[in-house]
């Protein structure tokens, strides 16, 4: 299966969507100052060395938190990967224990579901 | 007091660039096809015989001036995306301008260098730089004070500091509009005029592609301080 059929199967990208904002609500205040989400996003790309792409990143955040974003001229691929990269590296910063991690997946899981039907 | 006469553009490139402020229905594709006013064509013609091809930095100065006047530094950025998203319907409907790299430009013009990385000029296209063209407009300046902001972006200009802050312009105006005789057939310009509205022809450009180029250069080894930066 090719990355792009991942994120075209709408139950997984919602799934992500959902998970990212489960965790970004944990992370970030609703009202948050985006050069906090920026500065966030800028020391997760220079630890995974990302060199571009930053506003896909940081839109996949604020999008999460509940702002209208645009996403540009992204493909579907970069914003899924976007999301789960968000969503796994939130989820490390934020120190989610394995037990949680099941509950906020469940979770996310039910919102996919809901979008779906 | 300021002396009024430090309040007006002083070079070619300073007046050129009022001149394509100044006109609200100009767009890119009107520069790159050569149908412009009496104006523009005068001040492109006194631009294009003048020795100092810092139209593209002025232009980015002005950018970053006006974006500075516009917005305080501390802003809150959602104001921002909020601004150019309505900017971008109210006057490019049903055009796909790219809201990120307008959002990037600004950002960067406000202090968010590390942005800078973000600018793939070579994927922008006329609309984009249309729509940095409209963030100035959309100040509604009155003459004097468009002149006395483009005076500051001739200072700025000159001493390369703000200049290549904002690239997207710099890097369309040389795709579009010195129309060089040697690398484009089409080296006449249609000139519109305002009064009657017909279409005369004048030389905009002549043999200037080495000091194009140059400029380019410089504006690319500016991108690469930034992202050095």
């Amino acid at each position: 299966m090719k990355a792009a059929d991942v994120w075209s199967n709408a139950h997984t990208y919602r799934l992500t969507e959902s998970a990212l904002a489960e965790v970004a609500r944990l992370a970030f205040r609703e009202d948050e100052d985006i050069r906090v989400i920026a500065n966030w996003v800028y020391r997760v790309r220079r630890q995974l060395n990302v060199p571009q792409g930053h506003m896909i990143f940081e839109s996949v955040v604020r999008r999460a938190l509940g702002e209208e974003q645009s996403l540009g001229k992204a493909s579907l691929n970069d914003i899924g990967l976007c999301q789960v990269v968000a969503f796994v590296m939130l989820t490390r910063a934020l120190g989610i224990k394995a037990s949680q991690l099941d509950a906020i997946l469940a979770s996310a899981e039910a919102a996919a579901d809901r979008a779906q039907t | 007091m300021a002396d009024a006469t430090q309040e007006r553009p002083k070079t070619a490139g300073g007046r050129l660039v009022r001149a394509i402020l100044k006109d609200p229905r100009l767009r890119m594709s009107n520069l790159r096809e050569g149908v412009i006013d009496d104006d523009i064509a005068q001040a492109a013609r006194e631009w294009d015989n003048d020795n100092k091809p810092a139209l593209e930095f002025i232009l980015s100065s002005a950018l970053t001036l006006a974006i500075r006047k516009r917005f305080p530094s501390d802003v809150d950025i959602r104001q921002v995306t909020t601004y150019i998203r309505e900017l971008s319907q109210r006057k490019f409907p049903g055009e796909s301008v790219d809201l990120h790299a307008a959002e990037v430009q600004i950002r960067i013009a406000l202090g968010e260098l590390y942005l800078a990385n973000e600018v793939d000029i070579g994927a922008l296209t006329e609309v984009d730089a249309d729509f940095l063209l409209e963030l100035i407009r959309d100040l509604r300046l009155s003459e004097s004070e468009l002149d006395a902001l483009i005076a500051q972006a001739e200072q700025l200009a000159q001493n390369a500091t703000a200049a290549g802050l904002v690239l997207l312009m710099a890097y369309r105006l040389n795709t579009v509009l010195p129309v060089s005789s040697a690398s484009n057939p089409k080296a006449t310009v249609r000139s519109r005029s305002k009064r009657s509205g017909s279409v005369k022809r004048g030389i905009i450009s002549s043999n200037r592609p080495e000091a194009e180029w140059k400029t380019h250069h410089h504006s690319c080894a500016l991108a690469q301080s930034l992202r050095a930066g």
